[in-house]
Formats: structure tokens, sequence, C-alpha cells
């Protein structure tokens, strides 16, 4: 039973290329489909329903931004990228319901390791909650 | 980059087989090492030093060495090689850092449970706060 589809979770920072890196080498290795996937927590689209807009203009402008910001860091990968999943809402959900949606079955997340990132991570969340393999990389500060 | 060394952390009381069976494939994608350990935070020799006796009574295997036949029976049911079990007594951090290094381990696998407890206790989260290698986390079903 082999992993068919590996997702790096991203943040859009820095330190991304580590993860993109390790998605890279284990997608290559097991010749799996590779996929990036960003959840945007703060633009979620229940805030409208507490009469907040969503200030930001059309959906296709804010996915379109993501998609620029993740351009670097698809062209240096070295493997095909297979698709870009950009998601707004509650991390864990979305992460879970993408993961049925396009048959996920393995996730990479990044963890730094102080103390804010013990109690409040969102790789501990996703090992709590998702019942997909979660492989998790140390991040140095 | 590719992985190396891989080792499953064995839980004694658990299900063991789908963290088995992962160890295996990506052992074997990766051409690379695979064991398993388990670290016995029951028996860790510092009680002795308390005053307390590590206590098998006579007739008994040592810990040690019963676990080390659990593990060595699991590792037969593998599909890829696994020729070394390592048991190491104690605490669980120092130990699986002191293992790590010695042994140039570069993956972990770890079974872990969805239930608050776990949340809370679980030697994955521990595992992950503070050893400096990649882990594999695999959900386990709760009974």
């Amino acid at each position: 039973m082999n992993y068919q589809h590996v997702a790096v979770a991203t943040s859009l920072l820095d330190e991304e290329h580590i993860l993109i890196g390790k998605g890279v080498e284990l997608a290559s290795t097991l010749s799996a489909k590779l996929s990036l996937i960003y959840v945007d927590e703060n633009h979620s689209y229940y805030y409208s329903e507490l009469g907040r807009p969503v200030q930001n203009f059309s959906e296709s402008r804010f996915e379109e931004k993501i998609r620029r910001e993740m351009m670097p860091i698809i062209k240096s990968a070295n493997y095909p990228i297979s698709e870009i999943i950009i998601r707004r809402g509650e991390l864990t959900f979305e992460l879970k319901s993408a993961a049925e949606e396009k048959g996920i079955d393995l996730f990479v997340f990044g963890h730094h390791q102080d103390i804010w990132s013990n109690l409040f991570s969102s790789a501990r969340n996703a090992i709590n909650v998702l019942d997909t393999d979660v492989l998790v990389i140390p991040l140095k500060r | 980059m590719s992985y190396q060394h891989i080792v499953i952390a064995v839980d004694l009381n658990g299900e063991n087989q789908s963290i088995l069976e992962k160890g295996a494939v990506l052992a074997n994608a990766y051409n690379a090492k695979l064991s398993l350990i388990h670290v016995d935070i029951h028996h860790a020799p510092y009680y002795s030093a308390l005053g307390l006796q590590t206590n098998h009574y006579s007739g008994e295997m040592p810990a040690e060495v019963q676990i080390k036949k659990q593990l060595a029976d699991l590792a037969l049911c593998s599909s890829y090689p696994i020729p070394d079990v390592i048991v190491v007594s104690g605490e669980l951090l120092p130990e699986l850092k002191r293992e790590i290094h010695e042994r140039g381990i570069d993956l972990l696998i770890f079974g872990h449970h969805h239930d608050v407890w776990s949340n809370i206790f679980s030697t994955t989260r521990k595992a992950i706060n503070n050893l400096d290698v990649d882990i594999l986390v695999i959900p386990l079903q709760s009974e």
C-alpha cells in the first residue's frame, strides 16, 4: 500500500523550501502525485455570515494572489506539482475535506519546536484530527 | 538527501500491523535500513539507584530480554527485512535522542490515537516537539 498523493501544507514562508524539498523527494521516490495546499484561515467564508464582509473583493483575485505567491516555489521544485489547492476556512476541516476529495494520503507539515507551537501548532492539530498520515518535519529557527 | 535509516516506534500492547506495513513500504522505496524501537519507560535502570529494585521475579526473563523477543517476533512478520530491534529503557526523549544520534536514524514512525488523552499526553506529541528528525504520524483507529 503505497502513497499515491502527497500534499505539502504550506504557509507561504521562506522555510517552505525545506518542506517542498521533502515533498519532492517523497513523491519522486514513491512516484506519487505531489500537490501544494494552502488554507487561509483569515479570510473564511463564514465571517460573512456574521455580517462582516470578506473584504477582498472577489474570490478569483484572492486565489490569484496566492497562486502568484506560490509561483517561485513551484518553479524551483524539480518535480511536477500536479495541483495547487487553495481553501478558506478552518484548517483541519478543510484539510479533511480536501483529503477526501482529492485522495490525498499523506500530508507534509513543518513544525517549530517552541512553546507556542507545542500548544497551538497546526501540526499538532492535524495529527489529532486527520485520518490521513502526516509527516512532521522539524523546522529550525 | 533521502532516508537512510527508518525506525518504527512500537507499542507492545497496541496494534502494530499497519505501521509495520507503512514502514516496510517506505524502506523499500528508499532502499533504507528498517528497525524497530521500544523505549521501556517502566523498567528504567535509574529506579535501582533510588533503592527500588527492578523486580523481575526469579525464573522469569528480565524485561529487556522479553521485550526483545516480542519485537523480534514482530520483525519476522514484516515484508521488508528488519535486521535490528532496539530496546532501551529509561526516559522516552533522551533515550530516543541518543539512539537517533548513534544510529543515524532519519525517520521515525509513530502510531497515534485520536482521543483526548492522546491529544494531551501523547508520546507522538512529545516527539514532534523535541526530536530533530522527521516523524511520520499514522492515525490509529481507537477501539
